[in-house]
C-alpha cells in the first residue's frame, strides 16, 4: 500500500471490479478515455485475470477514509530503458476536481522514480481534456508533442497530447532527504 | 508447533495468505526490506499464488512466528535455498506486527530457527541477506552469532539512491560454541 496525502493506492482486488465496470459505463467517466460504454462485467473480470500474469500493475486509488474512488495503471513498464506509461481514472464524479488525482499521481510517480528508478515516465491525454492537462502540469508532466488522429471515438478521429517527466525534472520538484 | 519462551514456530499453510497479505501491504514493514517485492501493493489473490508456491516448495521451509500468550500470528520466518549437498540455506524473517517490534521476538524465533536447521536440518551454514540501512535488524543478526562476510554494494535503488546490502552467515560449529557459552 502506497500513501499520499489525500489518498492510498492499493493493489486492486477482484470485489473492485463492479465499481469499475459501473464507471467505464458512464459516458460522462468514459468522455476522454480511451474506452467507451459498455463494459461487461465478465470482460472485466478476464481483464483482471490478465493482470496476473501480465507485466503491468493496476491499483486501486483510495481516499484516506477508505473510499473507492478511481484506479491507476502502470501499462508498459521498460526496465532496460527505464521508462513507463501510466493511466489513471477517478470514476467517482464528486470527488472530481478535489486534487485526488493529483495526489495519487504524485504517489506513483515518487514510487516510480525513486524506488523503481525510472528515467521517463509518459502518458496520453485526450487533446481537449484541459483538466486532465493541467493536473498533468503541476505534477511536473511537459506536454512533449501531439498525435493527430490517433484514435477514433465518438464517431470521430481526435488527437492525443503526449506529455513526460523526467528523472531530473521530478527531483528538482522533490530534493533528495538527507 | 516448535515452542520456545515467548513464541512459538508453526507450519506455513496456504490459509495464512491474508497474514502475509496485511504484512507485505504495510509501508513501515516494507521500508525496510529492500526491493524484495517488486510492488508496495500487491493484491489478494497474487498473495496467495506466493503463499502457494511458498507451502508447496521442497527447498524451502516456513514457519509463522506466533507469540505463545493469545497465538497471535506476528511474522514469518524460514529456511529459503535449502541445499542438501552443500547443507546450506537462506534466512529469511520479517516480523509483520510493527507494535510487536523491539521485544525479542525475530531473535527468539531466529534461535529457533537455527536450532532445527542445525540439529533436524543437519545444516552446516546458514546465510542472509540484509539491507545496510535496517540497522535494528543487523544488531539482532549480531545477536544471533551471525558474522558479517561481505557487502553487495549497489544491491538495489531506494529513497532515489543506491543502497548496499550485507551478507552474513554462521556456521555449525559457531552455533553450537554459542549455546554451550550460554550454558
Amino acid at each position: 500500500m502506497l500513501q499520499g496525502k489525500l489518498t492510498r493506492l492499493r493493489a486492486s482486488e477482484r470485489g473492485d471490479l463492479p465499481s469499475f465496470v459501473k464507471w467505464f459505463n458512464d459516458p460522462e467517466v468514459t468522455h476522454f478515455l480511451l474506452r467507451s460504454p459498455p463494459m461487461g462485467m465478465e470482460e472485466e473480470e478476464r481483464w483482471f485475470s490478465s493482470l496476473l500474469t501480465s507485466e503491468g500493475k493496476v491499483f486501486s486509488i483510495e481516499t484516506l477514509e477508505g473510499k473507492l474512488i478511481g484506479n491507476l495503471g502502470i501499462i508498459h513498464i521498460d526496465h532496460t530503458n527505464r521508462k513507463a506509461d501510466i493511466g489513471i481514472v477517478i470514476g467517482e464524479k464528486d470527488h472530481w476536481s478535489k486534487g485526488y488525482g493529483t495526489d495519487a499521481l504524485i504517489v506513483i510517480l515518487s514510487y516510480m522514480f525513486d524506488e523503481l528508478n525510472m528515467e521517463r515516465i509518459w502518458l496520453y491525454a485526450d487533446g481537449d481534456n484541459e483538466r486532465a492537462q493541467k493536473c498533468y502540469r503541476k505534477c511536473g508532466f511537459r506536454k512533449e508533442g501531439v498525435f493527430r488522429h490517433n484514435r477514433f471515438k465518438d464517431g470521430r478521429f481526435i488527437d492525443d497530447v503526449v506529455m513526460s517527466i523526467l528523472r531530473n525534472e521530478w527531483r528538482k520538484m522533490h530534493p533528495l532527504q538527507d | 508447533m516448535l515452542k520456545g519462551e515467548n513464541v512459538g514456530l508453526r507450519p506455513l499453510e496456504t490459509e495464512d495468505a491474508w497474514l502475509l497479505y496485511r504484512w507485505f501491504n504495510d509501508q513501515r514493514v516494507l521500508e525496510d526490506l529492500g526491493a524484495e517485492h517488486l510492488y508496495f501493493a500487491i493484491s489478494m489473490e497474487e498473495e496467495r499464488r506466493i503463499v502457494e508456491h511458498m507451502v508447496n516448495d521442497q527447498d524451502a521451509l516456513w514457519f509463522i512466528v506466533q507469540r505463545l500468550k493469545g497465538e497471535e500470528a506476528i511474522g514469518i520466518v524460514g529456511l529459503a535455498n535449502l541445499e542438501a549437498r552443500t547443507a546450506s540455506a537462506e534466512l529469511r524473517i520479517v516480523i509483520g506486527e510493527p507494535g510487536q517490534w523491539g521485544k525479542g521476538h525475530g531473535a527468539e524465533a531466529i534461535q529457533m530457527l537455527l536450532d532445527h536447521a542445525f540439529n533436524v536440518k543437519n545444516l552446516h551454514r546458514v546465510y542472509l541477506r540484509v539491507v545496510e540501512y535496517n540497522q535494528r535488524a543487523i544488531s539482532c543478526y549480531k545477536k544471533c552469532g551471525f558474522m558479517l562476510e561481505g557487502r553487495t554494494r549497489h544491491d538495489h535503488f531506494h529513497k532515489g539512491r543506491w543502497r548496499d546490502a550485507l551478507r552474513m552467515s554462521i556456521l555449525e560449529d559457531e552455533f553450537r560454541g554459542r549455546k554451550d557459552a550460554s550454558g
